[in-house]
């Protein structure tokens, strides 16, 4: 299950980053690290991207990144 | 891991020589923090209008440095870019960290987003492992008591070895505080040194290792480095680090690093983030209480409407069209108004201060016809553009342009771009040259050339005053209609060169789009006019360098050879008539046009000031008419017609639903241009001409910043070329098809 | 034409170049001149 299956007002654990370099890094430096919650709060209007909440804060991530993060889905 | 704090060791980088107590030197403090996390609003609320914004050396990210004084200390304020970490991935990030690793301030002020603070340590734990002197500003601290936070301020004091000094920068609370605390800490460095972090047994034993290995093995090295950096840095494999001290990692290997290579499942790099980001969160769970019910903050109530699946975009178009609507409402009854001013008092206070000085007449031809009426025109639309710059301020300020990207991102794809590049193309309606500017916050060059290249063909203010002046002539009755097929046709033209410049110059991925969405906020009233000026100050300047320059070159390229009687035998007019076949199948052949035009490639705004110089009637003929009026009664004049433009500018808000339009009586008014006009263009031919304008090259001060911020001159090439190429096309297709369409000709 | 003449037009075309020259080389001299030397100590 990844970051782009879930939908919104899904909350999901991460369990792994498959990004690798500069992403990842950009990734975790924004907090998205293995073990946190992650939820998805919204889809944009034309589909793409979406909005996330990670730690106390919102980010928005292309279909195509959060394709590459590994999670598994809690409530 | 754990925060108990660690003894410091001997053999730590020393710090430069005390400080003599104050006064004689002038701190150096760097200001450090995540983006949004108030920085800008923290500098501007201290340093003000003190502020000098420049370049960092070499590229193109902007520099701000401030120096003031206070309580008897000099002080020079040097911001860094917002970063949410000091990896060496970004731009930004790398130009903080050399900054704070080569400059050595003599402290940094670590702007933290109180809401937020967990995030916000991760990066205050990597400055900490500089060890320099650290003064945390735990800013936005109204709004974390608004939602009801506790922090323990003393405990994280504690905890981190640093100054804490809660501040609010959008109301200026705690600024005062915070330059003392700065104050105090930068006259006793060695008192306020921060703790030492501990990352774990495993981690520091390897730390060690490669510390110990490097002081033995590059002493010289190690001395002009912060030590425990370094050897965190060589153990991540920081390939700049590396790169820089020309140390391969794998010469200090040692046995703790072996075996903490081993032991995990990550690569070091990961492990130090996860262990940074461990810490942050400890700390934050010691220090922050929320409170136990969480109310759906105003932010998500507005993200409910404003990023709703369906409504989203028309959100979106409405709040564009606010922006415009608003724009231009308030400012254009003080065009008109400036309008009258410049073509009124203005030309006869110079005229007889000329007098006064016996000048010869020429001269007032030259002053009034050529420069008032160059300069003027282009002056009187001052205020149209810093309207437009403080409302699109606004949206920046207030959050609400990150959602505008997040809707239009999507869309942006689809022609190469990012959702970022959209801000600085809706700058580009108010100037083109700040908007090319603005690429800067764009990451990646491919994203800033593509932008740049793009945003000349959004329809900037500079462009109005030729509208002004054709519409007003044949199309007055549909005036805000035939402006606003301008504009869109420079959009969709923008939408179609993206799209090729996909397929041919900017092919290949485009880069992540990773952004953060701020909670909204209300921006001080200060910054929000700081910014503006910052923007809308650019067109000033243009009309006082530029185009008060080209104005006086115009005239007399339009008069000489001295006493010339036909304008066609001036050097302009010789010029021009060389031009004017090149014009001539797209319905204005002749040499006015081609002149015009030809000045307009130094600046769009000199087209209607050459213009209005070519077809001026020559001496004073015009003002003999009537005794002016008395000064006194001019400014009398002056002062209630300001008056009046402010009571329509409140009117065309509240009343009209669409949006207002020029009427311009002063200069576009003045009948001999107005009959030129007439006469000399068909209304196809004259839409045929504002399509020229709107697609050829904007402007010298335009083409200099994309030389600059594209960092050669081979892009600047390109854009000259496809926007000639295209302005000519168009032109042609509306002409020509016009006339096939029976639409005239 | 009149040596006054000759000497307002000097005195106008003299603003113009003034102005077209502090305008090119603040564009485009900026922060180029101080390359790594920026900082003032």
């Amino acid at each position: 299950m990844n970051l782009a299956m879930l939908k919104p007002g899904e909350t999901g654990r991460i369990t792994a980053i498959g990004a690798i370099g500069p992403l990842k890094r950009r990734l975790m430096d924004m907090g998205v690290l293995v073990g946190e919650e992650i939820m998805v709060r919204k889809v944009a209007p034309l589909g793409d991207p979406i909005e996330v909440k990670v730690k106390s804060y919102s980010l928005t991530l292309r279909k195509k990144e959060a394709q590459g993060i590994e999670v598994e889905v809690l409530k | 891991m754990s925060l108990e704090p660690k003894r410091k060791e001997e053999g730590e980088i020393a710090a430069k020589p005390p400080l003599h107590p104050v006064a004689k030197r002038t701190v150096t403090v760097a200001v450090a923090g995540n983006p949004n996390a108030g920085k800008s609003t923290l500098i501007n609320a201290i340093a003000g209008s003190r502020l000098h914004v420049g370049n960092w050396p070499g590229v193109t990210v902007e520099k701000k440095e401030a120096v003031f004084s206070f309580e008897g200390q000099t002080i020079r304020l040097v911001d860094l870019p917002g970063t949410y970490s000091l990896s060496p991935y970004t731009q930004e990030e790398i130009i903080a960290r050399d900054y704070l690793v080569r400059e050595r301030p003599d402290l940094v002020i670590n702007v933290v987003d109180a809401t937020n603070l967990e995030r916000n340590l991760y990066l205050t734990v990597q400055i900490l492992e500089l060890g320099l002197p650290v003064v945390m500003a735990l800013n936005i601290y109204d709004e974390a008591q608004a939602k009801g936070y506790k922090i323990d301020v003393a405990g994280i004091e504690r905890m981190l070895g640093v100054v804490v000094v809660p501040t609010t920068a959008t109301k200026n609370r705690g600024t005062k505080e915070l330059l003392e605390a700065t104050l105090r800490t930068a006259a006793d460095p060695g008192a306020h040194r921060p703790q030492r972090l501990n990352y774990g047994s495993d981690i520091e034993a390897a730390i060690a290792g490669l510390a110990a290995g490097l002081q033995e093995k590059y002493p010289q090295t190690a001395e002009n480095y912060p030590l425990r950096w370094l050897a965190c840095k060589l153990m991540e494999n920081d390939a700049e680090v590396a790169r820089e001290v020309r140390i391969d990692p794998a010469e200090l290997a040692n046995e703790p690093l072996a075996h903490l290579r081993g032991a995990h499942d990550e690569d070091v790099e990961s492990l130090m983030a996860d262990t940074r980001y461990g810490l942050a969160a400890g700390l934050t769970r010691e220090v922050l209480h929320k409170p136990e019910l969480r109310k759906t903050e105003m932010t998500e109530k507005i993200d409910r409407i404003v990023l709703n699946r369906f409504l989203g975009i028309p959100v979106f178009l409405a709040a564009m069209w606010l922006v415009f609507k608003l724009t231009f409402d308030l400012s254009t009854p003080f065009v008109d108004w400036l309008d009258a001013l410049f073509g009124g008092p203005l030309k006869l206070w110079t005229a007889a201060l000329l007098g006064v000085l016996h000048a010869p007449v020429w001269t007032v031809s030259l002053v009034n016809d050529g420069i008032v009426s160059g300069v003027g025109f282009v002056l009187e639309f001052v205020p149209v553009i810093f309207a437009m710059m403080f409302f699109l301020t606004l949206l920046e300020g207030s959050g609400y342009m990150a959602r505008a990207a997040f809707v239009m991102d999507r869309a942006m794809h689809a022609i190469g771009l990012h959702g970022k590049s959209f801000i600085p193309m809706l700058l580009g309606f108010g100037c083109n040259v700040p908007a090319i500017y603005a690429t800067r916050t764009l990451e990646t060059p491919r994203d800033k050339t593509l932008t740049a290249l793009l945003i000349p063909l959004m329809s900037c203010g500079a462009r109005l005053p030729v509208y002004a002046l054709f519409v007003g002539v044949f199309f007055a009755s549909h005036a805000g209609t035939v402006i606003w097929s301008l504009y869109v046709l420079g959009i969709i033209l923008a939408i179609v060169m993206g799209l090729i410049f996909k397929k041919t110059l900017f092919r290949g991925e485009t880069p992540v789009f990773i952004m953060e969405l701020p909670p909204y906020r209300l921006p001080s009233f200060k910054s929000l006019c700081l910014h503006t000026w910052e923007k809308g100050k650019h067109f000033l300047v243009k009309a006082g360098t530029f185009i008060l320059a080209f104005s006086i070159v115009m005239w007399f390229l339009i008069n000489l050879p001295w006493g010339v009687h036909n304008q066609a035998d001036s050097y302009l007019g010789k010029t021009g008539r060389v031009i004017a076949p090149i014009v001539e199948p797209l319905g204005f052949g002749n040499w006015q046009a081609a002149s015009s035009l030809l000045s307009g490639l130094m600046a769009k705004e000199i087209v209607v000031g050459t213009m209005g110089e070519i077809y001026a009637p020559h001496g004073n003929a015009a003002h003999d008419q009537a005794p002016p009026p008395s000064f006194g009664s001019q400014l009398k004049g002056i002062g209630s017609s300001f008056v009046g433009a402010v009571r329509q500018a409140v009117a065309n808000v509240t009343s009209t639903f669409g949006i207002a339009s020029l009427s311009l009586g002063g200069m576009a008014g003045s009948s001999s241009l107005t009959t030129a006009v007439r006469h000399n263009f068909t209304p196809l031919a004259a839409f045929a001409f504002m399509v020229f304008v709107l697609i050829y090259p904007p402007c010298i001060p335009a083409a200099l910043a994309i030389a600059q911020e594209l960092g050669s001159w081979k892009w600047f090439g390109i854009s000259f070329f496809y926007q000639i190429v295209l302005a000519w096309g168009m032109a042609f297709i509306v002409y020509q098809g016009g006339r096939l369409l029976g639409l005239g000709g | 034409m009149h040596i006054a003449d000759i000497l307002w037009m000097a005195f106008f075309l003299g603003i113009a170049v003034y102005l077209l020259y502090r305008s090119f080389w603040k564009k485009k001299g900026g922060c180029h001149g101080c390359n790594g030397n920026c900082t003032k100590r």
